[in-house]
């Protein structure tokens, strides 16, 4: 297994590696590439034009398509927020929402400072829902996804996976297919997380990986690196792209 | 799983579509929330001023 950091190292990888059948990507790597304010915006962007310079599809599995939407509709309603407490005068009835605004814009601005991309919580989403629908019964909060969400996950997701070039992996327990010469089973993964201490999704991804015939792991988790390295299955002719 | 309809990515695909992200979080918030929470506000105002005991109101 190779370790690869740098797009040059991934250039060189890609000059001797047939990876036309494609390459398996994680959801940091998906979300670097959507959000400017990602500290791995621009890394993300440049290995995905080399990716397309080199008509590599890229393959997820389901868990990080999950998780990529469930980013994107909480990266998109703070920045709602963001606008919507712009519009907004401090007033006696209304301090409850202004309050709620303020800390997700003060946290947006200081995120920005450090570099990161600022997301509201799950519980910043049903706060802001009943505040929001306490001013029209649940048509504003409506009128709210409609402008901030609607749009992306509505008419432009299709889109978006033609375009970024999304593929997604389903399989079921024990089953083969082109892209695996090994089955997956649920206990391998279950194995890679007692043994490396590593959650679910990324145990997934890890096992997946080592099971499939993609040799390239796009990912922008260093944990990936040492599971991957250790494991025996692993291939030599098989490389981590570390974002 | 079908091979055939494999999505492969566009260049500068990823720099628009983030562009995209951004302009929809950008966007002025919709006219009838923030007219709701100012409504709200008036109509709160303005019961707030009505329920006002009448004879307070005489006194004035």
């Amino acid at each position: 297994m190779q370790i690869l950091r740098t797009t040059q190292d991934l250039n060189a990888y890609l000059r001797k590696t047939d990876c036309t059948l494609g390459c398996l990507a994680d959801t940091g790597f998906l979300y670097g590439a959507s959000f400017d304010d990602d500290r791995i915006f621009d890394k993300s962007v440049e290995v995905h034009e080399l990716l397309a310079e080199n008509s590599i599809p890229i393959f997820a599995n389901v868990i990080s398509r999950m998780e990529f939407i469930d980013l994107l509709l909480r990266k998109q309603l703070t920045g709602g927020c963001v606008e919507l407490f712009e519009q907004l005068e401090r007033t006696s009835t209304n301090t409850e929402l202004f309050n709620l605004l303020k800390n997700i814009r003060d946290n947006n601005t200081a995120a920005i400072r450090n570099n990161e991309s600022y997301k509201i919580s799950e519980a910043h989403i049903k706060k802001l829902r009943r505040l929001i629908s306490s001013y029209s019964q649940g048509t504003t909060w409506k009128s709210f996804c409609a402008k901030y969400t609607g749009p992306v996950l509505v008419s432009e997701w299709k889109v978006l996976e033609e375009e970024l070039g999304l593929n997604f992996v389903e399989i079921t327990e024990g089953a083969t297919s082109e892209f695996f010469h090994a089955p997956l089973l649920w206990n391998d993964m279950v194995q890679i997380m007692g043994r490396h201490g590593m959650r679910g999704p990324d145990a997934m991804i890890v096992n997946l990986f080592l099971k499939s015939n993609f040799s390239l792991l796009i990912t922008s988790d260093s944990d990936f690196e040492s599971t991957t390295k250790d494991s025996a299955d692993s291939s030599p002719n098989k490389a981590v792209f570390v974002l | 799983m079908n091979t055939k309809n494999v999505n492969l990515p566009k260049k500068g695909a990823a720099r628009k579509w983030a562009q995209k992200l951004k302009d929809l979080r950008k966007q002025k918030p919709p006219k009838d929330l923030v007219d709701a929470i100012n409504q709200k506000e008036r109509k709160d105002r303005d019961r707030a001023a009505s329920s006002l005991p009448p004879d307070r109101e005489l006194e004035i």
